[in-house]
């Protein structure tokens, strides 16, 4: 019986030493997608690197580029980007630089939720950067019912903690 | 989430069963335990985390910690785990630091 728990233990091992970069997650961290649509004629333009700022004015005045720690960054392929942080600042500004060899600022947004998408239109001298309508505004709801309910469990044990141990110092 | 909540399990399930073996305790409701446990906990970060993402360093903290009193508490309720109170504590510690650990050094 323990060598057969042995054997499982050294599969679970096995099974978490990578041969590459793991893309996953065991801590949720707040992410953003930003997915390019261009509004200009000619050749579609392709990413060649970009800058995310975060401020805490709405102005971005105090803007200060996402510091790259870890798995916290921005990365950038040909038509989209993905950012993590480990939390993000209120407001938000893209810089980005395309094959054109211009590079583009988008207007000031706002972080629009733990896992927030956005659509960035590619515009002749700027970036315009607007969260995506879809289940996010949704995901309200769904997150009451799921509070409630966790927060149902979490109530249900802890009164049954309260109710063991009231019973357990009645015995003693 | 899915994702996260397997990985999860596989990670929090590699401790149980390496504590258990090194304890000599039944690996199987243990194991039970920790994955339903995570079940719990997982849908409740994920919320709490959607809820106050604006603060998410404050609540993935309170959380967690909240998440290894209800894990430990599980671990002892269950009368087949036969595990002590320190042990369900020390456990789910163990359990919570290696899941958050590796989740904080991972990149998505």
């Amino acid at each position: 019986m323990q060598l057969k728990f042995r054997k499982m233990f050294l599969l679970c091992v096995l099974v978490f030493l990578p041969k590459h970069v793991v893309h996953a997650d065991t801590g949720p961290k707040p992410s953003m997608d930003f997915e390019f649509k261009q509004e200009l004629t000619g050749e579609p333009l392709t990413i060649i690197s970009g800058v995310l700022y975060e401020c805490d004015q709405s102005d971005c005045s105090d803007a200060t580029p996402l510091e790259e720690v870890g798995p916290q960054g921005l990365s950038c392929g040909p038509q989209s980007c993905r950012a993590i942080g480990y939390g993000f600042a209120p407001f938000h500004r893209l810089e980005i630089e395309f094959s054109d060899g211009q590079t583009r600022q988008s207007n000031v947004f706002e972080t629009a939720g733990f896992d927030s998408k956005y659509t960035v239109t590619v515009r002749p001298n700027d970036l315009l950067v607007e969260a995506q309508f879809g289940l996010g505004v949704l995901l309200p709801t769904g997150i009451v019912i799921m509070a409630c309910l966790c927060a149902l469990v979490v109530l249900g044990l802890v009164v049954g903690l309260v109710v063991f141990l009231v019973r357990r110092s009645r015995k003693n | 989430m899915i994702v996260t909540l397997v990985i999860t399990v596989l990670v929090e399930g590699a401790v149980v069963i390496g504590y258990s073996l090194w304890r000599n305790k039944p690996v199987q409701p243990i194991l039970l335990t920790s994955i339903f446990g995570n079940l719990i906990t997982q849908s409740f970060l994920w919320v709490v985390l959607n809820l106050f993402f604006q603060n998410y360093l404050i609540t993935l903290s309170l959380s967690e910690f909240l998440i290894w009193v209800v894990e430990s508490a599980l671990l002892y309720y269950i009368p087949a785990n036969r595990l002590h109170l320190t042990d369900a504590i020390i456990l789910s510690l163990a359990m919570n630091l290696a899941s958050f650990g590796l989740g904080w050094v991972l990149p998505l």
